[in-house]
């Protein structure tokens, strides 16, 4: 009987050494795989002609739609940041999901609100009731959507596709800050394939550490915290470049709810955000594709890797644990629900690699990762393993995950290079070495809980996120990080 | 008990495998950066000179002219550069002063310099060259630029277009349309740029592509042709709205005869709106008979207030609010259905803010939209 157990033991430790090789080959691959992509977009961005298209009647209306609950800190000048976007044709759709501080009375000051008995029609489900509509008296183009809240941010985010007038709709958080030519960046592709293109998203960065006045980022410096730092290089290496490799093997899954872009009738034809679900983002995506391919329709979506939207991070660990148990729930759901795509060769790519590669190594992995660290020390302890295993599997575990980490790092800063001098330069490199001791496995037990849930059905709520806002001004900004 | 055993070479080897490859990359990043460092200091003094040269000619003061610092270049970064800051310049500026800075640069050397880029092996170089030409106005290069649609590198063809676009060449019109079709094609909206920027003088290729098999392409022509208010394709643009196998290029053709106009346009405009299937479609007609629908055309509209598709119903009720007195009098009537008199309610709520905006004294721009 030992000795089974003993032989389940190595086998198993065996296997994790294994997976550990396998799952820091893909982050590499797609490393690599952007390593030919971003700098080179980011270094031809002036032959794009963004500067002509500024006012170029040729481009699609869009409709930028923000749901805010208690946003009071930032929410006037998150507005007011997207109202200064270079674009043509578009408008800002705030939906007031039910905010009991002055988020509303904020926004009527500031942009002299009436209400207008505006037509939101039922074209995706929703729970809350929609209260009431305002326009300015001026001509900023501005629509606020007051509802009742109903606990989901799905539901305000279909309220506001409801509320759309365009073509196509940019669903972003209220606290973000983008670059000013975003939205014409991430506009781009629908423009020049309007019939395929049906959903693009940003890179989105962390805003911590960096000085934002009036809706703009003056300048970029690395956060104060280190749970922060160490989320800009998370953000770096999945975020960006692990989805920009996706987008080159025709892959992308997930198009961040922060800021993406779609088709506002393929998405009304699929029902909106699905009211049920944590991760409703990438569930939305993940219906999308299996829509387009069911109905043997041609289609593309990718991420836009030169546009950036700013946002904050939690810098609580139990408020980013929360974040990152959320995630990880609405991830399982995502699988569960769309099990029939699994291995599915009618859904292609999406079936047959991407959503096992999702599964074995973002759903199952985090267990057999914090699992593979107990049974190696289970292992030295009862002398089954020796101290050379324990190296190698440390040596696969940490310090190959360093490698694609500094990697990231090294992509980023052959491109948009966003954090200057030395002095962040090296807090950025101890970053990448500290994402992969301690943070790795601390995250991988709050996925492995947001697993749990996810398949449990358990409801974890939203919970909620202390906000600094983002530039009270550039002094304010560098104190309020502590 | 059996142990589990990785030979210790292996262990070794993997290690200092690992270990170096880290430091590699480390090591990496800092000659990276301070190569970069390195290569814009070498760079500053020449591209503050030509800075300084190019904010004195535009400025009409007579600038110092070191022909032989530019025309010597060597092709590569630093001629990137130093292109690159000449169309910055002469992206911002307009008028004699752009004038003046086209002639210092043409003095200067830009000029031999980019169309000598044109041909490097470097894409990003010749793409920014292109920029430049077509930045300078450079006619003479518009052979070369033409040749350059048809580059192997996407973004090159993208620069060379809108080069050819600011040429405002009429006998490029054709290529600028071929580009947009075989294995290098351009992306539709810098080839519709472009003809946009020739004018008028495109017509006739225009209204030949209004026949061109690619669905793509007789979407981009009509665009343009109601863009450039061609008048005289209207006929063609109708025949195409009303039988077109292609939903795209009816679409663009609804859009072109609302800003086209004309007697003739508003029976083909209220076929599509009563029976076309696709709500694109229809919307798109409604949006057409913003400002040139009559008692009929109105009529037709306040109807459209309850279809199906909530967008066609918005393109509705913006198309009679553009429709002056007449149209707000027919928002004013419309009682049945309920979705159309909600439709009618909010349409006259905007109109009435719109109006008393007008009617007010100036006030400070507050982030208004172009």
């Amino acid at each position: 009987m030992k000795e089974i157990a003993a032989s389940l033991l190595m086998a198993f430790n065996v296997f994790v050494l294994f997976y550990f090789i396998a799952i820091n080959s893909s982050y590499l691959l797609f490393v690599l795989i952007a390593a030919r992509r971003v700098p080179r977009t980011y270094h031809r961005t002036v032959l794009q002609g963004l500067g002509e298209l500024e006012t170029s009647p040729l481009m699609p209306g869009v409709s930028i739609i923000a749901a805010a609950f208690n946003e009071q800190a930032g929410i006037v000048q998150s507005v007011r940041s997207m109202l200064e976007l270079k674009y043509p044709k578009f408008e800002v759709v705030v939906v007031d999901d039910g905010s009991t501080d002055d988020t509303f009375e904020l926004l009527r000051q500031e942009f002299d609100l009436v209400e207008v008995p505006r037509v939101v029609e039922d074209l995706v489900p929703t729970i809350g009731t929609v209260l009431s509509t305002h326009v300015p008296r001026g001509d900023e183009s501005l629509v606020v959507v007051r509802k009742t809240n109903s606990g989901r941010r799905a539901d305000a985010s279909n309220v506001g596709i409801n509320a759309a007038s365009y073509e196509l709709i940019a669903i972003v958080d209220a606290d973000c800050v983008m670059d000013r030519d975003g939205l014409l960046r991430v506009a781009m592709p629908f423009a020049n394939d309007p019939d395929r293109v049906i959903a693009t998203g940003g890179v989105i960065r962390v805003a911590n550490g960096c000085v934002i006045d009036r809706g703009e980022v003056l300048s970029t410096g690395m956060p104060r915290s280190w749970l922060a730092r160490i989320q800009v290089v998370e953000y770096l290496r999945a975020f960006l470049l692990g989805r920009v490799g996706w987008t080159a093997l025709n892959g992308l899954l997930i198009i961040s709810g922060a800021f993406g872009m779609f088709r506002r009738d393929i998405v009304i034809a699929v029902g909106g955000f699905d009211l049920h679900c944590i991760g409703e983002d990438a569930e939305l995506v993940a219906r999308m594709h299996r829509h387009m391919r069911s109905g043997g329709l041609p289609y593309r979506m990718l991420l836009v890797s030169d546009t950036v939207n700013w946002t904050e991070v939690p810098e609580n660990v139990k408020v980013l644990g929360r974040q990152r148990r959320r995630w990880s729930r609405g991830l399982t759901e995502l699988i569960i629900k769309h099990w029939a795509m699994m291995l599915n060769p009618k859904y292609g790519r999406i079936g047959m690699v991407v959503m096992p590669y999702f599964l074995v190594f973002e759903a199952i992995g985090p267990f057999v990762e914090l699992a593979g660290f107990v049974t190696v020390l289970m292992g030295l302890y009862f002398g089954i393993l020796n101290l050379d295993f324990a190296a190698f599997f440390l040596l696969v575990a940490l310090g190959y995950g360093i490698l694609v980490s500094l990697a990231a790092v090294a992509v980023d800063d052959m491109s948009r290079a966003v954090y200057r001098g030395y002095r962040n330069l090296l807090i950025l490199l101890l970053s990448a070495i500290v994402e992969n001791i301690g943070f790795r496995q601390l995250h991988a037990w709050w996925r492995i809980r947001g697993v749990v849930s996810g398949v449990m059905g358990s409801d974890s709520g939203w919970g909620t996120m202390t906000r600094t806002g983002l530039g009270a001004g550039p002094a304010a900004a560098k104190t309020e990080n502590p | 008990m059996d142990t589990l055993n990785i030979p210790l070479p292996v262990v070794q080897v993997s290690a200092a495998v690992i270990v170096l490859a880290n430091i590699v990359v480390v090591a990496f990043i800092l000659v990276y950066r301070i190569a970069e460092a390195a290569l814009a200091r070498r760079r500053a003094p020449s591209l503050k000179l030509a800075r300084q040269g190019m904010l004195l000619a535009a400025t009409s003061t007579e600038p110092p002219v070191d022909v032989s610092t530019v025309s010597t270049m060597k092709t590569g970064g630093s001629s990137r550069a130093m292109m690159l800051a000449a169309v910055k310049f002469l992206s911002s500026l307009k008028g004699q002063a752009h004038d003046d800075l086209v002639e210092y640069l043409d003095h200067g050397g830009y000029r031999k310099l980019a169309v000598r880029d044109l041909h490097s092996k470097d894409g990003l170089t010749r793409g920014v060259a292109c920029e430049l030409l077509g930045a300078l106005a450079a006619t003479d290069s518009a052979a070369d630029l033409v040749e350059l649609v048809k580059d192997n590198d996407r973004d090159v063809r993208k620069a060379a277009v809108r080069a050819v676009g600011r040429l405002r060449d009429a006998d490029a019109a054709s290529a600028l349309i071929d580009s947009l079709e075989g294995d290098r094609s351009v992306s539709p909206i810098p080839v519709a740029a472009a003809l946009l920027q020739i004018g008028p003088a495109c017509e006739p290729v225009l209204r030949g592509s209004l026949h061109a098999p690619d669905p793509g392409v007789r979407a981009i022509a009509c665009r343009v042709i109601g863009l450039l208010n061609l008048t005289g394709a209207r006929s063609e643009v109708i025949d195409l709205l009303q039988s077109d196998s292609e939903v795209r290029p009816r679409i663009e053709a609804a859009h072109a005869l609302g800003r086209l106009g004309g007697t003739r346009v508003q029976s083909p405009l209220l076929t599509c709106l009563a029976s076309a299937t696709d709500p694109n479609l229809r919307a798109a007609a409604a949006g057409a008979l913003a400002g040139i629908a009559d008692k009929q055309g109105l009529a037709a509209l306040t109807v459209a207030l309850d279809d199906p598709s909530a967008s066609v119903c918005r393109a509705a009720g913006r198309a009679i609010v553009a429709c002056g007195p007449l149209g707000r009098s027919a928002l004013a009537g419309v009682a049945n259905p309920r979705r159309a008199a909600e439709y009618a309610a909010e349409f006259i709520a905007i109109d009435n803010i719109r109006r008393a905006r007008s009617a007010s004294p100036a006030e400070p721009d507050r982030g208004a939209q172009p």
